[in-house]
């Protein structure tokens, strides 16, 4: 508690600054800077903080800080919720506009932004072709990768210090109930030295529909057969998403949930998200990737996962059993939902301008805010496709950036 | 009370023109009965209508009776929530109505006066403190405390009666039925010390004079002329432990089967609700939830019948004894 607060200190100390620097030199800019077609203000830009890999990209970007009417609304994962709040704080301080975003789960953000009653919705699942169908009234939707984010296998094993290791194979097991006790043959063998005790395994699940859920099962409906049979009944669509048919195990609400259960148990296991594991010290299993390397889950493995060499047009891609050598085999993405012509939806010119505007600088600058946060930021081959998804955002066909 | 059974110089002093203060104040108080009535009978309404998809798919008897919960195949069965709340109920009640009773004799019977406010203050203030409290000390101390226990059953008289045997990992029905006891002890004690207190001074110390015990005055006197009333204290304690939602959540395992142990994880009406609702985006998922809470509600009004029939039959045996 107390370091979090002290980094909370710390944040705004920051944010003063920034706005102390964004002030000194918004007075003579700010006023044109919300109609259309300006030129960016050198000041907004000189604000900027170097945003680690999304300024790599070449050219300099540049903010515009469309106003609209001061605020946007959003809708949908309560993963990126910590770091939607952080960027809607500092894109506040630069630029006037306020975030609202309700953090009520990747779902609810779709049928929000289905039903047209925010700017945007978060999901951490890309859309289903059955709710693009449903969204067609409004229009083409376009998805935009925003952030990436992993789920780790944490445990609770009293005296070990070491990692364990694990093979898919060993996850499933443990999740579909048939590896039962610490010291399996099938763990054992994968851990040589490791003196594992004969404790029995106690399987710790979500007990709310959950985007990390998704990314989890997701990932076990691609490396497991078996997973797909036994829970799925053989219908990969069924074994995989926010909520399954756990064979065995306790369900527990939320990440906290989930890893007061497995702290409570000498034996426990679950999967909760990195960020959070990282920012409570609780251990957790590298695990085996497609390449057969054992990797431990971390910010760069994150990265590495996500950087693929080529992405699907419409950015809708799967990064679970990543192809990626040093990548992060439980990775997933949260994408910002939006529509591609905004003057079906929105009431002004104005407010798509906002959105888009942020959008821009959430891409770019917003994106320092991941790190910190414990958030893989997006990678560099994936920014000049985020950048075209933002880019092709238009009023009736008129391009809303230059 | 009619008017005309007033003495005449009262009623022509109540009179006014147009209805008299009698008529008026029915009048309330048949509209404040109707403000209860017709919440009730929206809610049921409503819910049956929201809910008419999940009956035509599966039926009534389908879906009440169904053992198998899964949203990704749009099964939904009631029955693993049902078993639940009846279990848990059935637990918390088993050991707070013994708990609960003793400790409103103690305070009525047996303490000195002084004892009495400190103990009774103290009950009390048990049922002031939120559930959601409740829940986290259960979660956090309780669930660990227990363990031990719940492991030594289920290896000695578990390894013969599958009902106690393990695995024991810690959230359960037990784990949920004692939180909820603790939770319902207050309310019971509270209500039953009433109810003791206000036993007959001149039929205790007939007792007393025919060289009664304290225990004699217990037996013959202040239990069954309170027994109605305990009866309704208990039914307020049970209407608590069925609809309890957070803590029981909290301690319960949230796994949406027939668990085959009290020491298995479970699900409750209530908590399921709580749980999944707010992410229900599968087919009929959140319109199955809101048929839960029907089933809830129907269990809730059943129970509460039940107890105003067994009550009438004991007034009527208290009449007896007195």
């Amino acid at each position: 508690m107390t370091i979090h607060r002290l980094k909370r200190l710390g944040a705004m100390g920051l944010i003063a600054t920034v706005f102390v620097g964004a002030c000194s030199g918004s007075g003579a800019t700010s006023a044109p800077s919300n109609a259309p077609g300006v030129a960016p203000s050198a000041a907004q830009t000189a604000g900027a903080a170097s945003a680690p890999d999304a300024t790599t990209g070449g050219s300099a970007v540049t903010y515009r800080c469309g106003k609209g009417d001061g605020q946007l609304n959003g809708a949908g994962s309560t993963f990126i919720f910590p770091l939607l709040s952080k960027m809607g704080e500092d894109y506040n301080t630069k630029c006037g506009v306020k975030l609202n975003y309700q953090s009520i789960g990747s779902g609810g953000g779709i049928k929000q932004w289905t039903a047209n009653t925010v700017d945007f919705g978060a999901s951490d699942a890309y859309l289903k072709d059955s709710e693009i169908q449903a969204a067609a009234a409004n229009g083409e939707p376009v998805e935009i990768p925003a952030t990436f984010g992993a789920v780790v296998v944490a445990y609770n094993l009293q005296g070990l210090s070491a990692p364990i290791q694990m093979t898919p194979d060993i996850v499933a097991g443990i999740f579909l109930g048939t590896i039962t006790k610490w010291n399996d043959p099938a763990i054992a063998a994968q851990n040589a030295g490791v003196n594992l005790p004969a404790t029995d395994i106690s399987v710790v699940h979500r007990s709310d529909g959950s985007g990390t859920t998704s990314i989890f099962t997701t990932y076990l409906t691609a490396v497991s057969p078996d997973w797909v049979t036994t829970v799925g009944g053989g219908d990969p669509t069924k074994s995989a998403g926010k909520e399954v048919e756990w064979p065995t195990g306790l369900g527990a609400s939320g990440n906290e949930g989930v890893t007061q259960g497995i702290n409570q148990t000498d034996g426990g296991v679950g999967y909760i998200e990195l960020a959070y594991a990282l920012k409570n010290n609780i251990p957790f299993a590298t695990l085996q990737n497609k390449s057969g390397n054992f990797i431990v889950p971390s910010l760069d493995s994150v990265k590495a996962a996500a950087d693929l060499p080529t992405y699907p047009g419409d950015l809708r891609f799967n990064l679970a059993n990543t192809d990626s050598a040093q990548g992060y085999p439980i990775t997933g993405t949260t994408w910002i939902i939006v529509y591609k012509d905004l003057s079906k939806v929105l009431k002004s010119q104005e407010r798509a301008q906002a959105l888009v505007d942020f959008l821009w600088w959430a891409i770019h600058e917003g994106q320092g805010d991941a790190a910190p946060l414990f958030y893989g930021s997006i990678p560099a081959s994936l920014l000049a496709q985020d950048e075209a998804a933002v880019t092709s955002l238009n009023w009736g066909g008129t391009p809303l950036l230059p | 009370m009619t008017p005309g059974s007033h003495a005449g110089g009262i009623r022509t002093l109540a009179r006014r023109p147009g209805l008299s203060q009698d008529g008026w104040f029915r009048l309330a108080l048949r509209g404040v009965a109707l403000l209860v009535i017709v919440p009730i009978l929206w809610m049921m309404v409503d819910t049956f209508s929201v809910t008419v998809p999940v009956w035509e798919r599966f039926g009534i008897p389908g879906f009440v009776v169904g053992a198998r919960w899964a949203p990704s195949f749009t099964i939904y069965g009631a029955l693993p929530f049902i078993y639940g709340t009846i279990l848990t109920s059935a637990i918390a009640m088993l050991i707070a109505v013994p708990v609960a009773v003793l400790i409103a004799l103690l305070i009525t019977e047996i303490l000195p006066a002084r004892a009495r406010t400190a103990v009774a203050v103290t009950v009390d203030l048990l049922a002031a403190i939120p559930s959601v409290v409740y829940g986290l000390w259960g979660l956090l101390v309780l669930v660990p405390f227990l363990r031990p226990f719940e492991q030594a059953v289920a290896g000695t008289l578990g390894t013969v009666i599958p009902f106690l045997a393990g695995p024991t990992p810690g959230p359960s029905y037990f784990a949920a039925g004692v939180v909820v006891s603790i939770m319902i002890v207050p309310i019971i004690a509270a209500l039953s010390r009433e109810v003791f207190a206000a036993t007959p001074r001149l039929q205790r110390e007939a007792v007393r004079a025919l060289g009664g015990t304290r225990w004699d005055v217990i037996r013959t006197v202040v239990l069954p002329i309170g027994r109605s009333g305990v009866l309704a204290a208990i039914i307020l304690g049970l209407a608590r432990a069925i609809g309890e939602t957070i803590a029981v959540t909290m301690v319960i395992g949230n796994a949406p089967k027939i668990g085959a142990s009290i020491f298995s994880p479970g699900f409750t009406l209530a908590s399921v609700i709580a749980n999944e609702f707010n992410e229900a985006n599968q087919e009929l998922h959140p319109e199955a939830l809101i048929a839960l809470g029907l089933v809830l509600l129907v269990i809730s009004v059943l129970v509460n019948g039940l107890a105003i029939l067994i009550r009438g039959r004991f007034a009527r045996g208290v009449g007896r004894v007195a």
